[in-house]
C-alpha cells in the first residue's frame, strides 16, 4: 500500500514540476496584440471563405472547421490584454490585412471602455469587406453608442450589403447599452484549455450562465438529482 | 413540461447578451414568463465553445453555434450528443423522451 502511494506521489510531482517551471520562466504569457493578429492573419485559409453555397446546409461550416477554435482564443487573448491593445488594434484597423480587421474590430467591442468610436464608425462607413463592417458596426453599438453619438439611419443610407444592414438595425434597437463587464470577464476567465472537450460517456464540461431572468444556472447543481438536456440554440447574428 | 416527469430539466443555451435575448423573445411575442426552462445567455459562446459547437458563419465569419442537443445523466455524464449539420438538424422530443428514460 505504501510503495503504491508513493508511486502516487511521484507520478503527481512528474506532472506538476514541469508546469512550475514554465511559470517561473514566464513561459505562460500570452502572446503580444501584435503577435496574436499577425498568428491570426497567417493561420486564415482564405479558400474556406465566401464559398458559394445552396440554402441552409452550405451556410454552416463543416465540424471539422478547426479555424473557430483559433478564433475563440486570438480573441480571448487579446481581450484579455486590456487597454494595452488598443493602440494595436486601432492600427491593424486601418492598415492590417483582411483578417486582422476582421478580428481587431471585433476584439474593439469588448475594450469599451477604452474605444473612442471615430475608428469604429470610419470602419462601419469605409472597410471595402462586409464583415469587418459588421464588426465594427457591433462593437460601436457594444460601447454604447446611441443615436446622439452615431446616426443609425445614415449608415443605413449608405450601406447596401442586407446582413450589414440587419446588423446596424440591431446597433440601433440596442440603445447605447455598453457590454457588461461580466460578459468580457466571461471571456477573459474561460479556461479556454476546455475547447471542445465534451465527449460521450464522460464528465460534462461545467459552466455557469445567467438566465434570461435574471439567475445564474450551474451545471452542476442538477448533479445527482436530475438529467439535464441541454440545447444549444442557433443564433444567426 | 413533460420532461420534468422523467426528473429531467431542459436547459436552452442562447449565443446572445441578455438584453438581445429578451429583444427576440419580444419579436417573438412572448417575455421570459413564456419560457418555462432556463433560458441562459452564452454571449461570448465559451460554453458553445467547450461542447465543440461553436463555428463561424461561411460568409461574414461570424462566430455563432450550430443547433446542438445533448444529454448530462444525474452523475454529470454526457449520454447524448447531436452536433447539427444543418439548421433543421434536431432531434424530435420523442427522440429525447425515449434517451432519457433508458437512462433513468
Amino acid at each position: 500500500m505504501r510503495s503504491r502511494l508513493s508511486t502516487i506521489i511521484l507520478l503527481l510531482v512528474a506532472v506538476l514540476a514541469p508546469q512550475a517551471t514554465a511559470q517561473d520562466d514566464g513561459a505562460t504569457e500570452i502572446p503580444s496584440p501584435a503577435e496574436l493578429l499577425q498568428k491570426f492573419a497567417d493561420d486564415w485559409d482564405e479558400s474556406q471563405w465566401r464559398q458559394k453555397f445552396r440554402g441552409n446546409a452550405g451556410y454552416m461550416r463543416a465540424s471539422d472547421d478547426r479555424g473557430w477554435q483559433r478564433r475563440m482564443i486570438a480573441l480571448q487573448q487579446l481581450v484579455s490584454h486590456g487597454q494595452e491593445a488598443v493602440p494595436t488594434l486601432r492600427k491593424a484597423l486601418t492598415s492590417g490585412s483582411v483578417p486582422e480587421r476582421i478580428l481587431a474590430s471585433q476584439s474593439l467591442g469588448f475594450l469599451a471602455p477604452y474605444v473612442p468610436p471615430k475608428p469604429l464608425l470610419d470602419a462601419a462607413r469605409s472597410d471595402s469587406d462586409a464583415a469587418v463592417r459588421l464588426y465594427a458596426i457591433d462593437s460601436l453599438a457594444m460601447t454604447g453608442r446611441d443615436e446622439r453619438d452615431v446616426d443609425w439611419n445614415a449608415l443605413l443610407r449608405t450601406e447596401t450589403n442586407r446582413d450589414v444592414r440587419k446588423h446596424i438595425e440591431y446597433a440601433r434597437d440596442r440603445a447605447g447599452k455598453r457590454i457588461d463587464p461580466q460578459v468580457v470577464r466571461q471571456l477573459t476567465e474561460w479556461n479556454s484549455e476546455l475547447i471542445n472537450s465534451a465527449r460521450m460517456g464522460q464528465a460534462a464540461p461545467d459552466f455557469e450562465l445567467q438566465a434570461a431572468t435574471g439567475e445564474t444556472v450551474k451545471l452542476r447543481d442538477y448533479r445527482g438529482s436530475k438529467a439535464v438536456v441541454l440545447v444549444f440554440i442557433y443564433g444567426d447574428t | 413540461m413533460q420532461f420534468q416527469s422523467i426528473d429531467a430539466e431542459l436547459i436552452a443555451i442562447d449565443p446572445h447578451e441578455d438584453w438581445s435575448m429578451k429583444a427576440l423573445l419580444k419579436d417573438s411575442g412572448l417575455t421570459t414568463d413564456d419560457v418555462h426552462y432556463p433560458l441562459l445567455a452564452d454571449p461570448t459562446q465559451t460554453v458553445s465553445a467547450m461542447y465543440g459547437v461553436a463555428f463561424q458563419m461561411r460568409i461574414h465569419t461570424e462566430l455563432s453555434n450550430r443547433p446542438a442537443t445533448f444529454i448530462v445523466d444525474k452523475n454529470g455524464v454526457i449520454r447524448y450528443e447531436r452536433r447539427a449539420r444543418t439548421f433543421s438538424d434536431r432531434p424530435t422530443a420523442d427522440e429525447l423522451l425515449v434517451k432519457l428514460k433508458q437512462l433513468q
